[in-house]
């Protein structure tokens, strides 16, 4: 993405178009590289990011069905 | 698929009619517009799990909106910029708000047995829109061109290669999967989830189980069935 300009002298090696620095570590969407957290019990693996969704989901799903829906009186 | 619905037909009057004509009246009898756009709901449709399914459809209209957003500006402006970057991000987010909701919907849809009297073509089409929504998010993820998108490209080609469709679907040709997400499967989300709510209107909201007798549709396939033997809508 970035570019090397010509005649530039090379420290900062990749230049954007408007001349702003592309890849730096700040603004690197690659930072973030890691293995991951995983959380076990026993057997059952599974990584935090799909048990917080999953469960999110399970939240969500309970509350739709015990919260009364606004607006409407609840006869039957 | 409920049969020809010959008896509830007044007068059979399509014979001179050109395809447009028979078209017009076939879907004028199937989706009314007071059924595709009806001003009231039944009363048990007033509960928040009955949300879920508009809720895919928001979700869903933000995550096009946003790719289109992405797909005039390019990897240039997405990858670096701070808007750029968090158009980006909102797209990954609306989509998992998309998966969320939809996956609340599908629970809500479970347990109230929804393709009871006639309705097993909405579950159907809802089970695709699901299965094609994960391919059209898998393509996204590989889309990322970072180190996560080569770990879950390589992965994916043995298993695609495998079932046999890696060479017209391959994971490691980044325009072609470009397209796949930017373009087919896009459309293919959209045209199955408008079908998806299509027959919903047709059909009307099924009841609760608890409230089945409301329904006439579940009446009529109930009769429909003892009438011609047996082949009543699958499940
Ligand atoms: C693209 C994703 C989807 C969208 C946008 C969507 C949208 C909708 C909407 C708006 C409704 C009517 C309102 C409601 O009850 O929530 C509906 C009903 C329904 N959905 Fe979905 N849905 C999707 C995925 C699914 C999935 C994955 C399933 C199950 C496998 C499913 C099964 C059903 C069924 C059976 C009904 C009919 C309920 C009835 O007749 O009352 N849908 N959907």
């Amino acid at each position: 993405m970035g570019r090397q300009i010509a005649g530039t002298s090379g420290t900062s090696a990749f230049i954007g178009m408007r001349g702003k620095r592309v890849f730096s570590t700040e603004t690197s969407p690659f930072t973030a590289i890691d293995g991951g957290t995983y959380l076990g019990w026993g057997n059952f693996l599974i990584q935090l990011g799909n048990f917080i969704v999953i469960v999110v989901m399970l939240v969500i799903f309970g509350l739709a069905l015990a919260l009364p829906f606004p607006g409407t009186k609840r006869s039957k | 698929m409920t049969s020809r619905g010959s008896g509830r037909e007044p007068q059979e009057s399509g014979a001179g009619l050109s395809w447009t004509g028979r078209s017009r009246r076939w879907l004028l009898k199937r989706l009314p517009p007071e059924k595709l756009l009806p001003e009231g709901q039944p009363s048990y449709v007033a509960s928040w799990i009955y949300v879920f399914g508009i809720g895919a459809i928001a979700s869903l209209i933000y995550v096009i909106a946003s790719g289109i957003l992405l797909s005039l500006n390019g990897p240039a402006w997405y990858h670096v910029s701070g808007l750029g970057r968090f158009v980006n991000s909102s797209h990954l987010w609306s989509v998992e708000l998309f998966f969320m909701t939809m996956v609340v919907h599908l629970w809500g849809k479970y347990w109230m047995a929804a393709w009871r009297g006639g309705r097993v073509l909405t579950w159907v089409t809802g089970v695709i829109s699901f299965a094609v929504s994960i391919v059209a998010a898998f393509t996204g993820y590989l889309l990322q061109t970072n180190f996560d998108s080569q770990w879950i490209a390589f992965q994916a080609k043995d298993a695609l290669n495998a079932v046999g469709i890696g060479a017209w679907f391959n994971v490691v040709n980044l325009g072609q999967i470009f397209m796949w997400h930017i373009v087919l499967l896009p459309l293919a989300v959209g045209a199955i989830a408008a079908f998806h709510v299509l027959l919903v209107r047709v059909h009307g909201v099924v009841p609760p189980l608890e409230a089945a007798e409301s329904d006439a549709q579940l009446q009529l396939t109930d009769r429909e069935r003892s009438d011609t033997k047996s082949q009543g809508g699958g499940l």
